[in-house]
């Protein structure tokens, strides 16, 4: 029985941009994350080095903002690029891109391991960036890093600064939704439909998750 | 949370801003909701663009303990249908429910197909050890499935248990149909099954006869009364 396939529509994925030639080499079109990952699905481990240069400093980059603390931040990351390796197979092409199902990963292991270490009696809201868009943390050698980067930017800069501020505290601070309706004091309708409408706006202007 | 609210949950799910709790009940629910599954899965890719905005540099010694580790790891079985099934007696009449409920079985020198799925290894081989150990009877039968993941018949005198992991989520209006085959084919339905999150599932089955078989298809939501797929897996009981 043939799974039914999604019609997917084609769109370059921001967070797939090629490799440059010159890290490739050669006439040959560089490998799409996607085709990265399912050949190391299949045990080539060549492939998941270059799959690792091209999405390990995301991978870090995000657990980093949500855990803080470096040393737990490179535990996690650790973790998470082997454990890539390991389920390679498990990804679903149907379900989304590559570079979603790693970087999805990536942040829920961080919230995972963060919401672990609060203890109930003291949750404090981790409030981070309430009125500006995270700072351009390191130089992008990559052009094309650089070009995504600005694409993002430009894209969440399209969002209303009520949607910005709450998946901000969402997803870079590690704030359940309740949290942040409660550090905005906002109510959770309202926390939800922000968080709903940036990420559709964001979604629409970067022409991804058809 | 109440079902009608339930679908402005997708954007607080897309960013991990549910609890545990809720993210549990949520994703339960996508099982049965695809406009849910369909957004949720959108703006899954929305929010993933937001770490092209924070990457960090990776120092080499990361990279090199990475690819160390990789080198000698094993990974989760490609979905290519394999035919490893092996028949063991083990030897307990006490621990193969707690086998099967955690759905992983370590490959041991007794021969055993093993899908290590999750931390949970160290427990299972505790169990494995543990039954193997002890006197009793229990057969199990484990085979890989043609659509991934891998499923379990497990027999003691009493009881007879199947259960699946690492099934893919079927597609939209459709289930799983657990049956009993006999040895001239015919078909007697057990349960319409949906697998949790995480692709697992498992379902008593009646005592079966030599010869019979336990066996997986696809059918509509609904179920069917005769299969209208082939099964994707089968498993035989022992003799």
């Amino acid at each position: 029985m043939a799974a039914q396939a999604r019609a997917l529509r084609s769109v370059p994925d921001p967070l797939d941009s090629s490799a440059p030639a010159s890290i490739v080499g050669g006439a040959e079109s560089p490998a799409s994350l996607d085709a990265l990952l399912l050949a190391v699905s299949q045990g080539d481990h060549d492939a998941f080095a270059q799959l690792f240069d091209r999405v390990s400093a995301q991978v870090l980059g995000v657990i980093r903002r949500v855990l803080r603390d470096p040393a737990q931040s490179e535990e996690v990351g650790q973790e998470v690029l082997i454990e890539i390796w390991r389920t390679a197979a498990r990804f679903a092409p149907e379900r989304g891109s590559a570079a979603t199902w790693i970087l999805t990963m990536a942040h829920r292991r961080a919230i995972d391991r963060v919401r672990s270490a609060q203890s109930a009696s003291d949750r404090e809201v981790k409030v981070a960036y309430r009125d500006h868009t995270p700072d351009y943390d390191v130089v992008l050698e990559q052009v094309e890093s650089r070009l995504e980067h600005e694409q993002v930017r430009r894209c969440l800069d399209s969002l209303t600064p009520l949607q910005r501020e709450s998946l901000v505290l969402a997803y870079y601070g590690g704030n359940t939704y309740r949290e942040v309706a409660q550090e905005l004091d906002v109510p959770l309708g309202t926390v939800k439909t922000r968080l709903r409408d940036g990420l559709i706006r964001l979604r629409d202007c970067l022409g991804v998750g058809a | 949370m109440s079902v009608p609210e339930i679908h402005t949950f997708t954007g607080a799910y897309a960013v991990d801003a549910l609890s545990a709790n809720e993210r549990e009940s949520f994703e339960r629910h996508l099982v049965d909701c695809e406009p849910c599954t369909i957004e949720s899965r959108s703006l899954q890719a929305a929010a993933a663009a937001l770490a092209a905005l924070v990457a960090a540099p990776v120092s080499p010694a990361l990279r090199s303990r990475v690819l160390d580790e990789t080198s000698r790891a094993s990974q989760v079985p490609a979905r290519t249908p394999r035919d490893r099934f092996v028949h063991t007696h083990w030897e307990s009449s006490r621990l193969w429910m707690a086998v099967a409920a955690t759905l992983t079985l370590i490959a041991t020198g007794l021969g055993v197909l093993a899908v290590n799925a999750d931390r949970r290894a160290d427990e299972a081989e505790r169990q494995v050890a543990e039954i193997a150990a002890t006197p009793g009877e229990v057969d199990i039968v484990s085979r890989a499935t043609r659509l991934g993941g891998t499923a379990t018949l497990v027999t003691t005198g009493d009881e007879t248990l199947f259960a699946a992991q690492g099934l893919p989520l079927p597609d939209i209006n459709r289930a799983y149909q657990l049956w009993v085959i006999s040895p001239a084919g015919a078909t007697e339905s057990v349960a319409v099954l949906q697998p949790d999150p995480l692709g697992r599932l498992e379902h008593d089955v009646r005592t079966l006869a030599p010869g019979e078989s336990v066996a997986l298809t696809i059918e509509p939501a609904g179920g069917s009364e005769r299969p209208t797929t082939m099964p994707f897996v089968t498993l035989t009981a022992q003799a």
